[in-house]
Protein backbone atom coordinates (compact mmCIF):
# COMPACT_ATOMS: atom_id res chain seq x y z
CA UNK A 1 0.00 0.00 0.00
CA UNK A 2 1.41 3.18 -0.74
CA UNK A 3 1.99 5.44 1.80
CA UNK A 4 1.69 9.49 0.30
CA UNK A 5 1.99 12.04 2.90
CA UNK A 6 -0.51 14.14 3.39
CA UNK A 7 -0.20 17.76 5.01
CA UNK A 8 -2.46 19.48 7.23
CA UNK A 9 -2.69 22.81 8.60
CA UNK A 10 -3.85 24.14 12.05
CA UNK A 11 -6.00 26.80 12.57
CA UNK A 12 -2.87 29.12 13.84
CA UNK A 13 -1.19 28.39 10.91
CA UNK A 14 1.16 25.10 12.19
CA UNK A 15 1.41 22.36 9.63
CA UNK A 16 1.55 18.95 10.65
CA UNK A 17 2.16 15.82 7.93
CA UNK A 18 0.16 12.35 8.41
CA UNK A 19 0.33 9.45 6.07
CA UNK A 20 -2.76 9.08 3.37
CA UNK A 21 -3.79 5.94 4.61
CA UNK A 22 -4.13 7.32 8.29
CA UNK A 23 -5.25 10.38 7.20
CA UNK A 24 -8.46 7.91 5.56
CA UNK A 25 -9.47 7.04 9.19
CA UNK A 26 -11.49 10.85 8.88
CA UNK A 27 -14.20 10.78 6.61
CA UNK A 28 -14.05 14.25 5.36
CA UNK A 29 -10.28 13.85 4.57
CA UNK A 30 -11.16 10.60 2.86
CA UNK A 31 -13.52 12.61 0.53
CA UNK A 32 -11.28 15.52 0.14
CA UNK A 33 -8.52 12.87 -1.06
CA UNK A 34 -10.80 11.17 -3.15
CA UNK A 35 -12.61 14.06 -4.80
CA UNK A 36 -9.24 14.98 -6.27
CA UNK A 37 -8.78 18.32 -4.06
CA UNK A 38 -5.78 17.81 -2.88
CA UNK A 39 -3.53 20.57 -3.24
CA UNK A 40 -0.61 20.24 -1.19
CA UNK A 41 -1.74 21.08 2.03
CA UNK A 42 -5.13 20.61 3.67
CA UNK A 43 -6.52 23.45 5.66
CA UNK A 44 -8.27 22.86 8.73
CA UNK A 45 -9.35 25.92 10.24
CA UNK A 46 -11.38 24.63 13.88
CA UNK A 47 -8.70 22.55 14.45
CA UNK A 48 -5.70 24.07 16.64
CA UNK A 49 -1.99 23.17 16.83
CA UNK A 50 -2.95 21.94 20.08
CA UNK A 51 -5.35 19.18 19.60
CA UNK A 52 -4.02 18.10 15.80
CA UNK A 53 -1.28 16.22 17.13
CA UNK A 54 -3.76 14.23 19.11
CA UNK A 55 -5.98 14.07 16.36
CA UNK A 56 -3.13 12.21 14.21
CA UNK A 57 -2.10 9.98 16.72
CA UNK A 58 -5.65 8.30 16.86
CA UNK A 59 -5.11 8.19 12.84
CA UNK A 60 -2.08 6.35 12.71
CA UNK A 61 -3.23 3.66 15.49
CA UNK A 62 -7.01 3.13 13.46
CA UNK A 63 -6.61 4.54 9.73
CA UNK A 64 -4.44 1.23 8.50
CA UNK A 65 -6.19 -1.50 10.40
CA UNK A 66 -9.68 -0.75 8.60
CA UNK A 67 -10.37 -5.10 8.19
CA UNK A 68 -9.20 -5.79 11.50
CA UNK A 69 -11.54 -3.26 13.54
CA UNK A 70 -14.37 -4.42 11.91
CA UNK A 71 -13.47 -7.77 12.70
CA UNK A 72 -13.58 -6.71 16.15
CA UNK A 73 -16.98 -4.95 15.59
CA UNK A 74 -18.14 -7.95 14.57
CA UNK A 75 -17.51 -10.09 17.66
CA UNK A 76 -14.04 -11.26 16.65
CA UNK A 77 -13.57 -14.11 13.90
CA UNK A 78 -17.16 -16.00 13.91
CA UNK A 79 -17.52 -15.31 10.38
CA UNK A 80 -14.19 -17.22 9.56
CA UNK A 81 -15.19 -20.52 11.91
CA UNK A 82 -17.70 -20.25 9.57
CA UNK A 83 -15.83 -20.75 6.53
CA UNK A 84 -13.09 -22.49 7.65
CA UNK A 85 -14.27 -25.46 9.86
CA UNK A 86 -10.45 -25.69 11.48
CA UNK A 87 -10.18 -21.96 11.91
CA UNK A 88 -7.02 -20.74 12.99
CA UNK A 89 -6.71 -20.63 16.65
CA UNK A 90 -3.89 -18.74 16.99
CA UNK A 91 -5.12 -15.95 14.98
CA UNK A 92 -8.08 -16.00 17.55
CA UNK A 93 -5.02 -15.38 20.13
CA UNK A 94 -3.86 -12.77 18.07
CA UNK A 95 -6.69 -11.10 17.34
CA UNK A 96 -7.40 -11.33 21.63
CA UNK A 97 -3.92 -9.36 21.72
CA UNK A 98 -4.62 -7.05 19.27
CA UNK A 99 -7.94 -5.93 21.00
CA UNK A 100 -6.46 -6.11 24.78
CA UNK A 101 -3.53 -4.12 23.70
CA UNK A 102 -6.21 -1.78 21.95
CA UNK A 103 -8.66 -1.07 24.73
CA UNK A 104 -5.13 -0.35 26.83
CA UNK A 105 -3.65 2.31 24.15
CA UNK A 106 -7.18 3.80 24.38
CA UNK A 107 -7.29 4.17 27.77
CA UNK A 108 -3.53 5.96 27.87
CA UNK A 109 -4.45 7.86 25.27
CA UNK A 110 -8.02 9.08 26.48
CA UNK A 111 -5.83 10.47 29.82
CA UNK A 112 -6.27 14.67 29.54
CA UNK A 113 -8.45 17.20 31.19
CA UNK A 114 -12.11 18.50 30.24
CA UNK A 115 -10.65 20.88 28.17
CA UNK A 116 -9.05 18.54 25.51
CA UNK A 117 -11.82 16.18 25.81
CA UNK A 118 -14.39 19.21 24.33
CA UNK A 119 -11.77 19.93 21.59
CA UNK A 120 -10.82 16.53 20.91
CA UNK A 121 -14.89 15.86 20.83
CA UNK A 122 -15.12 18.70 18.44
CA UNK A 123 -12.39 17.69 16.24
CA UNK A 124 -13.69 14.37 15.69
CA UNK A 125 -16.97 15.50 14.65
CA UNK A 126 -15.54 18.31 12.30
CA UNK A 127 -13.64 15.63 10.91
CA UNK A 128 -16.06 13.15 10.93
CA UNK A 129 -13.76 10.29 12.64
CA UNK A 130 -16.45 7.98 13.94
CA UNK A 131 -14.66 6.06 16.23
CA UNK A 132 -12.50 9.00 18.31
CA UNK A 133 -16.30 10.95 18.36
CA UNK A 134 -17.92 7.59 19.99
CA UNK A 135 -14.84 7.67 22.29
CA UNK A 136 -15.04 11.19 23.73
CA UNK A 137 -19.05 11.36 23.95
CA UNK A 138 -18.19 8.06 25.89
CA UNK A 139 -16.22 9.73 28.45
CA UNK A 140 -18.29 13.13 28.47
CA UNK A 141 -21.38 10.57 29.68
CA UNK A 142 -19.25 8.96 31.75
CA UNK A 143 -18.73 12.40 33.56
CA UNK A 144 -22.42 12.89 34.31
CA UNK A 145 -24.07 9.02 34.22
CA UNK A 146 -25.32 8.75 38.45
CA UNK A 147 -24.88 11.86 39.23
CA UNK A 148 -27.28 14.51 40.83
CA UNK A 149 -28.31 17.98 38.35
CA UNK A 150 -26.37 19.67 41.12
CA UNK A 151 -23.22 17.78 40.94
CA UNK A 152 -23.47 17.47 36.93
CA UNK A 153 -23.23 21.63 36.95
CA UNK A 154 -20.43 21.85 39.45
CA UNK A 155 -18.25 19.40 37.33
CA UNK A 156 -19.20 20.95 34.05
CA UNK A 157 -19.23 24.85 35.15
CA UNK A 158 -22.92 25.13 34.21
CA UNK A 159 -25.22 27.63 35.94
CA UNK A 160 -28.99 26.90 36.63
CA UNK A 161 -30.98 29.42 34.76
CA UNK A 162 -34.26 28.33 35.92
CA UNK A 163 -37.11 30.66 37.40
CA UNK A 164 -37.48 29.46 41.35
CA UNK A 165 -41.00 27.92 40.43
CA UNK A 166 -39.29 26.57 37.46
CA UNK A 167 -36.61 24.62 39.96
CA UNK A 168 -39.15 23.59 42.53
CA UNK A 169 -40.65 21.93 39.10
CA UNK A 170 -36.91 20.37 38.27
CA UNK A 171 -36.49 18.67 42.14
CA UNK A 172 -39.95 16.75 41.85
CA UNK A 173 -38.30 15.32 38.63
CA UNK A 174 -35.36 15.07 39.54
CA UNK A 175 -36.76 13.26 42.75
CA UNK A 176 -39.14 10.94 40.29
CA UNK A 177 -35.96 9.96 38.55
CA UNK A 178 -33.73 9.03 41.80
CA UNK A 179 -32.21 5.96 40.95
CA UNK A 180 -32.80 5.25 44.81
CA UNK A 181 -35.87 5.00 43.58
CA UNK A 182 -35.92 1.94 41.73
CA UNK A 183 -36.06 -1.52 43.19
CA UNK A 184 -33.81 -4.65 41.86
CA UNK B 1 -44.77 19.05 29.53
CA UNK B 2 -46.34 21.28 27.06
CA UNK B 3 -44.86 24.79 28.26
CA UNK B 4 -41.60 23.58 27.20
CA UNK B 5 -41.35 25.58 23.81
CA UNK B 6 -42.16 29.20 25.67
CA UNK B 7 -38.47 28.34 27.50
CA UNK B 8 -36.24 29.94 25.23
CA UNK B 9 -31.98 29.07 26.21
CA UNK B 10 -30.23 32.51 26.60
CA UNK B 11 -26.84 31.45 26.82
CA UNK B 12 -25.47 33.59 24.21
CA UNK B 13 -27.08 36.50 25.97
CA UNK B 14 -24.96 35.70 29.05
CA UNK B 15 -21.81 35.44 27.26
CA UNK B 16 -22.34 38.49 26.20
CA UNK B 17 -23.21 40.37 29.35
CA UNK B 18 -20.63 38.75 31.07
CA UNK B 19 -17.88 40.56 28.37
CA UNK B 20 -19.44 43.78 28.76
CA UNK B 21 -19.06 43.45 32.93
CA UNK B 22 -15.73 42.39 32.64
CA UNK B 23 -14.34 45.62 30.19
CA UNK B 24 -16.26 47.63 32.34
CA UNK B 25 -14.92 46.69 35.68
CA UNK B 26 -11.19 47.11 33.36
CA UNK B 27 -11.98 50.72 33.07
CA UNK B 28 -12.57 51.02 36.55
CA UNK B 29 -9.26 49.07 37.23
CA UNK B 30 -8.97 48.14 40.40
CA UNK B 31 -12.57 46.91 41.98
CA UNK B 32 -11.33 43.93 40.07
CA UNK B 33 -12.17 41.30 42.67
CA UNK B 34 -14.32 39.98 40.17
CA UNK B 35 -12.16 38.86 38.15
CA UNK B 36 -11.82 36.27 40.22
CA UNK B 37 -14.42 34.68 39.07
CA UNK B 38 -13.32 33.96 35.86
CA UNK B 39 -12.65 30.76 35.32
CA UNK B 40 -9.93 29.08 33.19
CA UNK B 41 -12.26 26.21 32.06
CA UNK B 42 -14.83 27.19 29.50
CA UNK B 43 -18.03 25.08 30.50
CA UNK B 44 -19.54 22.80 28.64
CA UNK B 45 -22.61 24.77 27.83
CA UNK B 46 -20.63 27.19 25.81
CA UNK B 47 -18.29 25.10 24.27
CA UNK B 48 -20.25 22.30 22.67
CA UNK B 49 -23.33 22.36 20.05
CA UNK B 50 -27.00 20.89 20.52
CA UNK B 51 -26.46 17.83 18.18
CA UNK B 52 -22.60 16.87 20.15
CA UNK B 53 -25.12 17.52 23.84
CA UNK B 54 -27.46 14.99 21.89
CA UNK B 55 -24.99 12.36 21.72
CA UNK B 56 -23.72 12.82 24.94
CA UNK B 57 -26.93 12.18 26.53
CA UNK B 58 -28.30 9.37 24.45
CA UNK B 59 -25.13 7.33 26.01
CA UNK B 60 -26.83 7.77 29.32
CA UNK B 61 -29.38 5.20 31.03
CA UNK B 62 -32.92 6.94 30.79
CA UNK B 63 -33.18 7.51 34.39
CA UNK B 64 -29.76 9.69 34.11
CA UNK B 65 -30.91 11.64 30.71
CA UNK B 66 -33.90 12.62 32.73
CA UNK B 67 -31.66 14.13 35.74
CA UNK B 68 -29.69 15.53 33.33
CA UNK B 69 -32.78 17.65 31.97
CA UNK B 70 -32.77 19.05 35.55
CA UNK B 71 -29.00 20.68 35.00
CA UNK B 72 -30.11 24.06 33.10
CA UNK B 73 -33.30 25.17 30.44
CA UNK B 74 -30.82 24.41 27.46
CA UNK B 75 -30.12 20.78 28.49
CA UNK B 76 -34.06 20.51 29.59
CA UNK B 77 -34.95 21.42 26.23
CA UNK B 78 -32.55 19.02 24.58
CA UNK B 79 -33.78 16.18 27.00
CA UNK B 80 -37.10 17.16 25.65
CA UNK B 81 -36.80 17.46 22.31
CA UNK B 82 -38.47 14.77 19.80
CA UNK B 83 -35.26 14.01 18.29
CA UNK B 84 -33.76 12.88 21.40
CA UNK B 85 -36.59 10.22 22.15
CA UNK B 86 -36.41 9.06 18.62
CA UNK B 87 -33.01 8.14 19.07
CA UNK B 88 -32.86 6.55 21.72
CA UNK B 89 -31.36 3.40 22.79
CA UNK B 90 -32.74 0.19 24.49
CA UNK B 91 -36.24 -0.34 24.85
CA UNK B 92 -37.69 -0.98 28.22
CA UNK B 93 -39.34 -3.84 29.31
CA UNK B 94 -43.11 -2.84 29.90
CA UNK B 95 -45.79 -5.10 31.51
CA UNK B 96 -49.15 -4.72 33.80
CA UNK B 97 -49.35 -5.81 37.63
CA UNK B 98 -52.47 -8.10 38.13
CA UNK B 99 -54.03 -5.47 40.66
CA UNK B 100 -56.74 -3.13 40.35
CA UNK B 101 -54.39 -0.14 40.15
CA UNK B 102 -53.66 1.05 36.70
CA UNK B 103 -49.73 1.00 37.64
CA UNK B 104 -47.47 -0.59 34.85
CA UNK B 105 -43.72 -1.44 35.36
CA UNK B 106 -40.72 -0.50 33.20
CA UNK B 107 -37.37 -2.26 32.96
CA UNK B 108 -34.74 -0.73 32.34
CA UNK B 109 -31.89 -3.60 30.61
CA UNK B 110 -29.17 -1.37 30.48
CA UNK B 111 -29.21 -0.61 34.66
CA UNK B 112 -31.16 -3.58 34.85
CA UNK B 113 -33.66 -2.15 37.17
CA UNK B 114 -37.24 -1.92 37.57
CA UNK B 115 -39.83 1.24 37.61
CA UNK B 116 -43.19 1.47 38.60
CA UNK B 117 -45.13 3.89 35.93
CA UNK B 118 -48.44 4.93 36.84
CA UNK B 119 -50.73 5.30 33.80
CA UNK B 120 -53.34 7.86 34.66
CA UNK B 121 -55.15 7.94 31.66
CA UNK B 122 -56.18 4.34 31.29
CA UNK B 123 -59.00 3.31 33.67
CA UNK B 124 -58.49 -0.48 34.50
CA UNK B 125 -55.11 -2.30 34.20
CA UNK B 126 -57.20 -5.42 32.28
CA UNK B 127 -56.67 -3.08 28.67
CA UNK B 128 -54.95 -4.48 25.64
CA UNK B 129 -51.97 -3.34 24.88
CA UNK B 130 -49.51 -2.74 22.31
CA UNK B 131 -46.41 -0.72 21.72
CA UNK B 132 -43.25 0.42 19.10
CA UNK B 133 -40.65 2.51 19.65
CA UNK B 134 -41.64 3.76 23.17
CA UNK B 135 -44.74 4.28 22.66
CA UNK B 136 -47.63 2.06 23.93
CA UNK B 137 -51.00 1.96 23.20
CA UNK B 138 -53.78 1.10 25.32
CA UNK B 139 -57.46 -0.28 24.05
CA UNK B 140 -60.46 -0.95 26.67
CA UNK B 141 -61.06 -4.54 27.34
CA UNK B 142 -64.93 -4.06 27.75
CA UNK B 143 -67.09 -1.58 24.70
CA UNK B 144 -63.55 -1.33 22.81
CA UNK B 145 -64.55 1.73 21.85
CA UNK B 146 -61.25 3.52 23.24
CA UNK B 147 -58.09 4.05 22.24
CA UNK B 148 -54.93 5.47 23.60
CA UNK B 149 -51.54 6.20 22.71
CA UNK B 150 -49.26 7.46 25.54
CA UNK B 151 -46.09 7.83 26.49
CA UNK B 152 -45.43 6.01 30.18
CA UNK B 153 -42.24 7.90 30.60
CA UNK B 154 -43.27 11.57 29.70
CA UNK B 155 -46.64 10.53 30.99
CA UNK B 156 -48.02 11.94 27.74
CA UNK B 157 -51.47 10.90 26.81
CA UNK B 158 -53.74 10.89 23.15
CA UNK B 159 -56.99 9.35 22.86
CA UNK B 160 -58.19 8.35 19.59
CA UNK B 161 -61.54 6.91 19.10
Amino acid sequence: MSSTKIFLKSSDDKTFEIDETAARASETLKNIIDGGCLDGVIPLPNVSSNILPKVIEYCKKHGGDNGSSKKIANGGVDKDKEILPDYDEEEDKREKVRVDELKKWEEEYMDFDQQVLYDLMLAANYLHIKGLLDLTVEKAASMIRGRTPDQIRENFNINSDFTPEEEEEMILIEDEWDDEWAFD
Amino acid sequence: MEEETSWITDYFDDIGWKFTDTSEFESFSKISDEGDNVNPVMSIDFLLPDDLLERILIYLPITSIFRAGCVCKRWNEIVNSRRLNVLSHKPWYFMFSSSDEPIGYGYDPILQKWYSLELPCIEAPNWFIASSCGLVCFMDNDSRSQLLVCNPITKDCKRNY
